[in-house]
């Protein structure tokens, strides 16, 4: 029988049904040779060992003598084997995230939010947790070098000594420096000693991911120097043109927090924010709107003037020039302006950085003309970020003497028509401070090893005007100077503590209490007035050909990353691809132009081109090709080196994010590319149930039923769990935007390995939390649902009744455990487990591992100790984080107490920026998480097989506009099946 | 046809058959006993690199073992004492004594001195010394009456096996409160009714599930 379309699938395959996803269905962990790629694989090895195994006889009867090492002078209050958390503060992408760090007996394991910070309240996202992967790189740069040849900090001070002091003569003249944003208070305060030091010198600061054209859009309306700060959770209706607020945006934490707080339905009278999202390739946001609308890049600006002329015609606005086009959507541009209207003061509008400067200024207009700014869209003051031009015409022209790259990768994440290289090569000699050695390092002369942000004092600014101090969680490991005690010795010649240079600048601060609390209030906001200071044209969009646009990484970010294995590994939140970045093309483009996935393209256009993979995305606008940043670094550690390919060989500075006129060719060569989408998948069945709020209204009930069964009937008597915690968990489908930063979190927690592109191939990767990510609708313009799914913990476990060695059993608090040393490696839990959810140890991926850093010991220090290593041929799964119940509940018992609701929280909860995760008792009947269990839209996945899982979902809600017709949910997602 | 075999052959058979069993019940007795941690394990004391008498300091100086052993209370490990700890005496007392100069050059050169662990749990069990002093469990149950040791040996298996026999009845190991550290402890006749009030108030209800000590 031929089965219909399914409602919610994952890939085409899916959609199509055909033999390939059959295939993998039937196949958990899909055929493969049981060995790593290694020459002496395991079989051989075990050949020529297994004699002298045999003889190596009774000994290891005996205990391995180990030794106790004890402090010395014992630090105070430290209690080996209790960790402590202290605050601090990130610097990623420019933006400061105040974070607690889990350390252990002197040894940061993990990142968590800090909650009284603004930018985090209480939330990371991967890449802050991912960084203590990076500081436990062991292909860092351990030692400073001059051409080659080791040196230490005093040899570069004693050269540093003399060549300054022929700039001072100069004042500076022919120097150059280079960094990347840094938003800390001490970097600043030195970077103004320098230039009044140097003050012919050459001062730029770029980032890869440039938002200059935010301020640049600004200062068409006013004169200062300021960029906005959205507030989401002040807004019921938010329009997004391009801006990925929930998921690539540095802010992103913060965002997501403010947008699930009016996204959260708990009663059918609640009210829900709605989402408008314009952009071109799918975005995290994108996925999360109410109303999606797919734009060419070069057909945005027309499309937001269309916008503000449909505003225009009920509020007064400054005139724009250009023509309006709302690209086919007109209805749609209407209903949304009475939207708008409609939530005066109670709207945000907003553009990303990819957006043009006259986007940016049409879309401030509008936030003042709707009576936003004041309401959920604030200013504060910026410094501006520079152009990299005025120095590379100074370079070329054979002007820079000394050029010093701080902490930036100016070689590789440049424009390719800047040919930086070229820029190095003339300068006369190039210092360059690096935390690992990268595209920029090979070409310099003097190389300084720089300490990771965990190893430094420094501090940060964040937007709002909130300041941190950041200190230190561990010596630094290697040889290193932080970028502060780096700039201090090239403004003031002498080495100073970087403790020492921070303390001078908080003078007469109460240290102590703001280091405790990882921050400072304050508040920087500016108030406004727009209005345009000549007249704004969106200019007509010409484009020929192809276009592409460039988006952010969502596991390097702009390629700092690529080094991570936990990033690299980390399925892409739409494509499910991990490590690679191949170009999206839309369904009709592979149409039209017979490529399947995998099959190699070129792309090129005046003089650059670059040959890569394809991979079909749905929902991809239909003449753009969509490139992602950060990959194909050509000089990085084993694990980011060559993996996926370097689109910035097609950037221009001109058109950092956007450009239109490419030519495409075909080549018949197919690659493969590691793509998670259809593993762990469960057939149709309704997994995700998704309603309109309307549609919820009118039947609250609409989750569960959405499966009919038969009463249910359990085949053996069932255990009661009623006395005691009992452990449970309720996941909002509704806040949940598929950010990852759960799985990372507990990638961290739970010691979980990284396997590599191949293994990932096989189906074989380790991550507890599998994001499931689902479309619906139609090919062209579908929706996206997102659904993290690990371990439920069923009461009547299917795996437990088919393991033969009482490997895996329940507890009295229902948790479904695994004991790894009576795991004999079966593997028919697995196979039994209807959710897909258990993973198996292929390999001692900490011996074997095809990553050939996870041997080392310094990566080891990551490990969370109170986690058990698994080994080879051991099956493991999602605990519902077992060692933080204990932790707790051995803190209650001492303190004579019952363990209250919260105190408890999982690491993917602790991680979640959604708060979509709640974990406590259900059987008190008090505790959020029962609350939750109760709601209406609460529903369990396969509730019809009746295995009781632990884990019970709320519903997914969408809330469109009821004027807009929606082509893509058109029918009834409430369970049709 | 002669016969291969000659009739006496037929003894043989109960013969082998009682051998056979012989081998097969002293090879389960051998594996039973010999691998066991109660022969394994037990007995288990290696040379410290300082010969550390806590006979001498517990047993006869009388020294709490909480003097040393700080994190006991509080903590999932009791510790092992830094240099320090032994400095707050030793800076005064057996200045001279030439065993306690591995002491002074780790105080003197800021190394610290290796012990050899003596009770050593495998990396896949946690154990949680606050837990059980809370539970009232005396020191002496897991560890013997150290203060009665020259040299620190293991007298107990710590198997699984052991830990679980605990776990069950806890009721026999349970002390008053001020007898926890104490190494002169003797059971009462009234000992097992003062446990059951003290595991009733406490509300300690030790667990045997893998997950207490595995994750």
């Amino acid at each position: 029988m031929k089965k219909e379309k399914p409602t919610f699938w994952r890939s085409f395959n899916h959609l199509e049904n055909n033999q390939e996803y059959q295939n993998f269905l039937t196949q958990e962990f899909p055929q493969g040779a049981e060995q790593l790629s290694d020459p002496v694989t395991r079989r051989n090895f075990m050949k020529i060992m297994s004699a002298s195994a045999a003889l190596a006889g009774l000994t290891a009867c005996r205990m391995p003598k180990e030794t106790i090492v004890p402090f010395v002078h014992a630090p105070e209050k430290m209690i080996p084997g209790t960790p402590k958390y202290y605050a601090t503060v990130l610097s990623i992408g420019g933006l400061a995230k105040g974070v607690l760090v889990e350390n252990h007996d002197g040894r940061p394991t993990m990142i968590q939010g800090n909650d009284k910070h603004p930018s985090s309240l209480g939330a990371v996202n991967e890449f802050d947790q991912a960084s203590i992967l990076s500081l436990y790189d062991p292909e860092r740069l351990k030692i400073s070098s001059h051409n080659g040849a080791p040196q230490t900090w005093s040899q570069f001070e004693t050269y540093w000594r003399e060549k300054s002091a022929t700039f001072v003569k100069t004042k500076g003249e022919g120097l150059a420096v280079i960094t990347n944003s840094n938003p800390s208070i001490t970097f600043a305060r030195l970077q103004k000693d320098f230039v009044s030091k140097f003050p012919k010198a050459t001062w730029v600061s770029y980032d890869a991911l440039d938002t200059s054209n935010i301020q640049e859009g600004l200062k068409l309306i006013q004169s200062k120097n300021i960029t906005p700060f959205y507030q989401f959770d002040k807004a019921q209706v938010v329009v997004s043109f391009g801006h990925d607020f929930l998921g690539t945006d540095s802010d992103s934490t913060r965002h997501q927090k403010g947008f699930s707080k009016r996204r959260r339905v708990r009663d059918k009278e609640d009210a829900m924010n709605r989402l408008y999202a314009v952009e071109s390739s799918f975005t995290l946001t994108g996925s999360n709107a109410d109303h999606r609308i797919k734009l060419n890049p070069s057909e945005m600006d027309s499309f937001v003037l269309a916008v503000y002329q449909e505003v225009a015609k009920h509020v007064s606005l400054p005139k724009v020039g250009g023509t309006p086009n709302a690209h086919g959507h007109d209805s749609w541009v209407k209903a949304l302006a009475k939207d708008l209207l409609a939530h005066h003061k109670n709207s945000v509008i907003s553009a990303g950085k990819a957006s043009s400067p006259q986007v940016h200024a049409l879309v401030h207009l509008l936030n003042q003309a709707l009576g936003n700014v004041g309401q959920s869209v604030f200013y504060t003051p910026t410094s501006n970020t520079d152009n990299l031009s005025s120095l590379v015409e100074k370079a070329k022209n054979n002007q820079i003497k000394t050029l010093i790259v701080l902490g930036a990768n100016p070689a590789y994440d440049t424009a390719f028509d800047l040919s930086f290289a070229d820029v190095m090569s003339k300068s006369g000699e190039v210092i360059v401070a690096a935390i690992a050695e990268n595209e920029t390092t090979q070409k310099a002369n003097w190389i300084l090893a720089q300490s990771h942000a965990l190893e430094s004092w420094s501090d940060a600014l964040f937007q709002d005007g909130t300041q941190s101090i950041a200190q230190p969680m561990i010596r630094p490991l290697f040889d290193t100077q932080s970028d502060i005690e780096i700039l201090n010795l090239l403004t003031n010649l002498s080495p100073k503590q970087g403790y020492e240079i921070v303390r001078d600048t908080w003078k007469g601060q109460n240290w102590n209490q703001i280091l405790h609390d990882g921050l400072k209030n304050g508040s920087s906001f500016v108030s406004v007035a727009f209005s345009p200071k000549g007249s704004i044209q969106i200019e007509e969009s010409k484009h020929a050909g192809l276009e592409i646009e460039f988006i952010p990484s969502a596991s390097t970010l702009d390629g700092q990353f690529a080094n991570n294995g936990w990033l690299q590994e980390m399925p892409h939140p739409i494509t499910k691809i991990s490590w690679d970045n191949p170009a999206w093309i839309s369904p009709s483009f592979a149409k039209k132009n017979n490529l399947k996935n995998g099959q190699m393209i070129t792309l090129s256009k005046e003089g650059r081109s670059l040959t890569l993979p394809v991979w079909i995305v749905p929902g991809q606008p239909n003449n753009t090709i969509t490139l992602e940043l950060g990959f194909g670094r050509s000089v990085c550690g084993s694990i980011g080196k060559d993996v996926g390919f370097n689109t910035y060989q097609l950037r221009s500075h001109k058109h950092p994010y956007a450009e239109s006129g490419f030519e495409m060719k075909a080549s018949s060569e197919v690659v493969t590319l590691a793509n998670t989408q259809d593993h762990g998948s469960m057939e149709d069945r309704p997994l995700v149930r998704m309603a309109t709020l309307e549609a919820f209204r009118k039947n609250p009930a609409f989750a569960k039923e959405a499966v009919e069964h038969p009463p249910l009937k359990s085949l053996w008597k069932e255990h009661p769990y009623t006395e005691g915690y009992q452990w449970g968990m309720s996941i909002d489908l509704n806040t949940c935007t598929g950010c990852n930063s759960c799985l990372i979190a507990c990638q961290t927690e739970n010691n979980i390995p990284i396997v590599g592109k191949e293994q990932v191939n096989k189906g074989r990767e380790m991550h507890w939390i599998r994001m499931d990510r689902y479309f619906s609708g139609s090919e062209e313009d579908p929706m996206i649902v997102f659904q993290p799914v690990a371990c439920v913990h069923c009461e009547n476990a299917p795996c437990e009744q088919v393991c033969p060695v009482n490997a895996t059993v329940h507890d009295e608090e229902g948790l479904n455990t695994m004991i790894y040393n009576r795991c004999i490696g079966t593997r028919y839990c697995s196979n039994n487990c209807p959710y897909k959810v258990r993973r198996f140890n292929f390999f001692n991926y900490i011996k074997e591992s095809p990553i050939p850093t996870s041997k080392s010991k310094l990566v080891q220090m990551s490990n969370n100790p109170d986690v058990t290593i698994r080994f080879r041929g051991v099956m493991e799964k999602c605990t519902y984080c077992t060692q933080r119940i204990e932790e707790v509940r051995s803190h209650a018992k001492l303190e004579n107490r019952a363990i209250k609701d919260g105190e408890i929280k999982t690491a993917c909860q602790s991680a979640c920026p959604s708060d979509c995760i709640v974990f406590g008792n259900i059987n008190d009947p008090e505790s959020e998480v029962s609350k939750l269990k109760k709601l209406e839209q609460d529903y369990a996945m396969l509730a019809e097989i009746n295995i009781k899982p632990r884990t019970t979902y709320l519903a997914k809600l969408r809330n469109p506009n009821p004027e807009i017709e929606d082509h893509s949910s058109s029918s009834n997602h409430h369970g049709s099946h | 046809m002669s016969q291969i075999f000659p009739k006496k052959i037929n003894k043989l058979l109960p013969l082998l058959v009682a051998i056979k069993l012989i081998v097969v019940v002293s090879a389960v007795f051998f594996i039973w006993y010999y691998f066991s941690p109660q022969y394994t394990d037990v007995g288990y004391r290696p040379v410290q690199p300082i010969a550390y008498s806590h006979k001498f300091h517990a047993g006869d100086l009388g020294i709490d073992c909480r003097y040393c052993h700080t994190g006991v209370e509080t903590g999932r490990f009791a510790q092992i004492p830094p240099t320090q700890v032994c400095m707050n005496c030793h800076s005064m007392v057996g200045k001279d004594n030439p065993k306690l100069a591995p002491l002074f050059e780790s105080w003197e050169t800021g190394k610290p001195i290796q012990w050899v662990r003596v009770h050593d749990l495998p990396d896949y069990s946690y154990f949680n010394h606050a837990a059980h002093i809370r539970a009232q469990i005396g020191c002496e149950s897991c560890h013997g009456n150290v203060s009665q040791m020259e040299v620190v040996t293991r007298v107990k298996p710590l198997s699984m096996g052991w830990c679980l026999d605990c776990h069950r009845n806890p009721a026999p190991h349970i002390r008053p409160q001020n007898m926890i550290t104490r190494f002169d402890w003797k059971p009462t006749d009234t000992q097992i009714t003062e446990a059951q009030k003290i595991m009733l108030e406490k509300n300690i209800n030790p667990k045997t599930e893998c997950s207490v000590c595995h994750r």
